[in-house]
């Protein structure tokens, strides 16, 4: 279940990573733009639920607690282990 | 700045140590055609670019390449995890393993080490967006010598979704060339170096204006 909180996020952020290319090259493609905001969107909703799901992605996004969950493992290149 | 995303841009998950294959990926590492020479060859250009198109894509591609270089990290250190001696010395990677033990170090597949020489940022437009275009397809071509020696279907697919995006990178430098043409003389591009002989201004240069004829109301 958490690897498919991770997948949502990966699927999600590489659209924005290519859509965000194109747009550097293209900033006038309306249809871009539409597809930049779904995108997006998209993004900002799977990083919410794994947020609360597995844990945070961003430093700032750490939850209130007495201990700092942003140094939990695994890494994200200690991946692979059983 | 840049703040980190606890994650990988595309997922490395590695079950088999191979040792043997762990040292040619290094070259994507830190050797020639590698993703730390990429993402220091374009965040070192922008600075003097011309034109918000070829700052903004240099910002980006070169955010992407940092992203690339954890990802080859990633696989290089998977494929090294708890190595015997005997393992280390039969598969030779005992000339890395005594300077590094299993840690990452940027080099070439061949032991040399990462060096600025391995990139150019020459202060001219055309010079440097066909550097860009060129590295990326040196890139393509070492990902595609890596995928001829990789059986493992683990690190076959991160490493096939690194090279496409060698041929993204491409196309889109390859736009912010016809761009950065829109720009000059198209009877001679050469006529003068706009990193260098058009004046700067403070704040957006009046050469840069196409991509602006966007229809939305918040334009």
């Amino acid at each position: 279940m958490k690897n498919e909180y991770l997948h949502q996020v990966d699927m999600a952020g590489f659209a924005l990573d290519d859509v965000v290319l194109y747009l550097d090259t293209h900033p006038g493609d309306t249809e871009a733009m539409k597809y930049y905001q779904m995108a997006r969107e998209k993004y900002r909703q799977a990083v919410e639920v794994y947020t609360a799901q597995v844990g945070p992605l961003f430093m700032a996004d750490v939850p209130e607690s007495c201990t700092f969950s942003w140094v939990d493992e695994p890494w994200p290149w200690e991946g692979g282990c059983a | 700045m840049w703040k980190y995303e606890k994650r990988l841009q595309y997922p490395v998950n590695i079950s088999t140590p191979n040792p043997k294959l762990a040292q040619v990926i290094i070259s994507q590492f830190g050797g020639p055609d590698g993703e730390l020479a990429a993402s220091m060859r374009y965040l070192s250009q922008r600075y003097t670019m011309p034109y918000k198109e070829c700052k903004g894509l240099l910002t980006d591609i070169g955010t992407e390449e940092l992203g690339h270089l954890e990802m080859i990290g990633a696989i290089v250190y998977q494929l090294t995890r708890g190595l015997t001696p005997d393992e280390i010395v039969a598969s030779g990677f005992d000339k890395y393993y005594v300077d590094h033990t299993t840690a990452l170090w940027p080099q070439a597949a061949g032991g040399v080490p990462f060096n600025a020489n391995q990139f150019q940022s020459k202060g001219d437009v055309i010079t440097d967006l066909h550097e860009n275009m060129a590295a990326e397809q040196k890139a393509r071509t070492t990902y595609d010598n890596i995928l001829r020696l990789v059986k493992d279907h683990e690190v076959a697919d991160p490493i096939r979704f690194l090279r496409q995006r060698e041929i993204v990178h491409y196309q889109r430098f390859g736009e912010a060339l016809r761009i950065t043409q829109e720009h000059l003389d198209s009877r001679n591009f050469y006529a003068f170096n706009p990193e260098f002989d058009a004046p700067v201004f403070c704040q957006a240069a009046p050469m840069s204006t196409s991509g602006n004829n966007c229809a939305c109301s918040n334009s």
